[in-house]
Parts: structure tokens; C-alpha cells; sequence
């Protein structure tokens, strides 16, 4: 299957590959998996006092498009506010890289980790 | 000899729908059945030889099935009705999931080192293959228990994690033949 120029550039150069400090009250993490491919993907977010995203981490075990999709998000979510960058879509994501339909539940992923990493940035600041 | 096509993968090799499995039964019933089946009994009847064939790729389809613990699992909550298709579906259960992360790691960390080190990658990769069959037994054993107990959706949601174990296991094949080509 042919990857997209978009895709091959975030899967040879990917972006924001790294850690946060998980334990700081500014560091949202989400982790989340697919089963159907046995693929792994965490993503971290960090914001300002002004509850926008200063930074944002990944690192995915996964197939080229999984990388992508985490890759693109990371750069995307940056200056966003959470409730900003809690609207993206996965649909979003698989339109920009060109993802195949057999790799959209990727972008899925990477949806379902932003989520999961703001959900968790705000169960640990005691906001619903 | 003819099979029937709408028998469940247990009753074709008539044995107990579970799984828990006698895996040397099953091959050897393979074996009888492939025999008895082989289109080459029928040379000559084209018609009884195009059956045979459906019969014996039938024959295939069940036995790879059941042979395979995950398959097999899938499969019994599949004949349970059970949703099983995690195409479009995400995993979220942190703590198992950093632990295959963290696994993960170490395999990539080992392949690095392969180049340095082959003997202590070999060693290190002989560790995380002890883990992970481990991990595979008593994955397995708890789904056996709950899907006995009947609880689906405990064993559904070990079914996921099966998935990601598996895979694992087959990126430990693969380093094991990298390090063999080295």
C-alpha cells in the first residue's frame, strides 16, 4: 500500500517524539491502543497558566500512518486551548495525510489519545 | 464422506465447544478428516471434486482457528454473539497499556544494542520471550475461566488485550530472525 508524501514526511522526520513530566499538574497524558493492529500510542500535552497547550509529546509503537497521525496531532494541538484542541477530529487528521480507508481507524487513535490526554489533564486539576 | 458446511468449527471436528482444547486430538482428527476428504478420491467426478475441495478448504479454515488460542477465542464469543471486530475500536486501559509500551521499548532498546552486542541482545530477547509466554498462559487461563463463567464482556475485554500480546510476540519473531541474519 502506497503511503502519502504527508504521511512518509511525519513517518521519517516525526515531530514532538518525547516525554512530559507526567507528574506535573501542567501534564495531561493519553494512552490508548488498537487492538485490531496491536498498536500502541501515548500523547502528552502541557499547558500555560492560561490553560493553552505550550507543548505536546508522543510516542507511538505502530505502523507508519499510527505515527503520523500522533505526529500531525502533537503539531496541531500546540497554542490550542484544551477546549480547542478537544474538538479535532479524526476525520480532520485522515483528510490532511491522504490515510487509505483501512488506516482511518489510525487517525481514530490519535482523536481517542487527545481526548484521553485532556481528560486526564482535567481529572487531575478536579475540573469535571 | 461429505462434512457439513453450516456445523460450527467444533462440531466438524466433533469436539467440545470451550476453550479448552486437546490440541493432539485436534490434529489428529485433521488429519483423518483431510484424508477422507482429499479431492483426489474423487478423480474423475468433477463434481464431487469441486465439493471436496470447498470441503477441505473448510477443513483448513477450522483447524487454524481452533489451533490458535486468540483465533479460537475470538471465535467462541463470536459463536456467543459477541462483537468482536475492533477495527474502528481504541483500548484504553493505562496501565496495561504502558506495561506493553515499556515492552516495546525494550525490544527496540535490544535491537539497537544487536549491533554491539549480539549475545547480550540474544539474552535479552530470550527474557522478554519468557515474559511474554507468561503473559499469553495467564491471559488465556483467565478467558478459559470467564468464559466458562460466562461473563463475555470479562473475556471480551481480554480478548483485546490478547491482541496487543500477540503482536508482541510476533515483533519478538522478528527480532529473533534479525539477530539470526546477523
Amino acid at each position: 500500500m502506497a503511503y502519502s508524501d504527508k504521511v512518509i514526511d511525519h513517518y521519517e522526520n516525526p515531530r514532538n517524539v518525547g516525554k512530559l513530566d507526567e507528574g506535573s499538574d501542567k501534564v495531561g497524558t493519553g494512552m490508548v491502543g488498537a487492538p485490531a493492529c496491536g498498536d500502541v500510542m501515548k500523547l502528552q500535552i502541557q499547558v500555560n497558566d492560561d490553560g493553552v497547550i505550550e507543548d505536546a509529546k508522543f510516542k507511538t509503537y505502530g505502523c507508519g500512518s499510527a505515527i503520523a497521525s500522533s505526529s500531525l496531532l502533537t503539531e496541531w494541538v500546540k497554542g490550542k486551548t484544551l477546549n480547542e484542541a478537544e474538538t479535532i477530529k479524526n476525520t480532520e487528521i485522515a483528510e490532511e495525510l491522504a490515510l487509505p480507508p483501512v488506516k482511518i481507524h489510525c487517525s481514530v487513535l490519535a482523536e481517542d489519545a487527545i481526548k484521553a490526554a485532556i481528560q486526564d489533564l482535567k481529572d487531575k486539576r478536579g475540573e469535571a | 464422506m461429505s462434512i457439513d458446511l453450516n456445523a460450527n468449527y467444533f462440531q466438524l471436528f466433533d469436539l467440545p465447544q470451550g476453550f479448552e482444547l486437546d490440541l493432539a486430538e485436534l490434529k489428529s482428527r485433521q488429519r483423518r478428516l483431510q484424508l477422507e476428504l482429499h479431492p483426489d478420491r474423487h478423480a474423475g467426478d468433477e463434481r464431487a471434486q469441486r465439493l471436496a475441495v470447498q470441503y477441505t478448504a473448510q477443513l483448513n479454515q477450522a483447524f487454524e482457528t481452533l489451533k490458535s488460542p486468540l483465533l479460537r477465542a475470538e471465535y467462541l464469543l463470536q459463536l456467543a454473539g459477541v462483537d468482536t471486530n475492533y477495527d474502528s475500536r481504541s483500548h484504553s486501559d493505562p496501565e496495561f497499556l504502558m506495561a506493553q509500551m515499556e515492552q516495546r521499548e525494550a525490544l527496540e532498546a535490544l535491537k539497537a544494542e544487536a549491533q554491539q552486542d549480539a549475545d547480550a541482545a540474544e539474552r535479552g530477547l530470550q527474557q522478554l520471550q519468557r515474559a511474554q509466554r507468561e503473559q499469553a498462559l495467564a491471559l488465556y487461563a483467565t478467558f478459559s475461566q470467564q468464559f466458562e463463567a460466562g461473563d463475555y464482556s470479562g473475556a471480551e475485554a481480554l480478548l483485546a488485550r490478547a491482541h496487543f500480546i500477540e503482536k508482541f510476540g510476533r515483533q519478538l519473531r522478528e527480532l529473533e530472525d534479525y539477530l539470526l541474519d546477523l
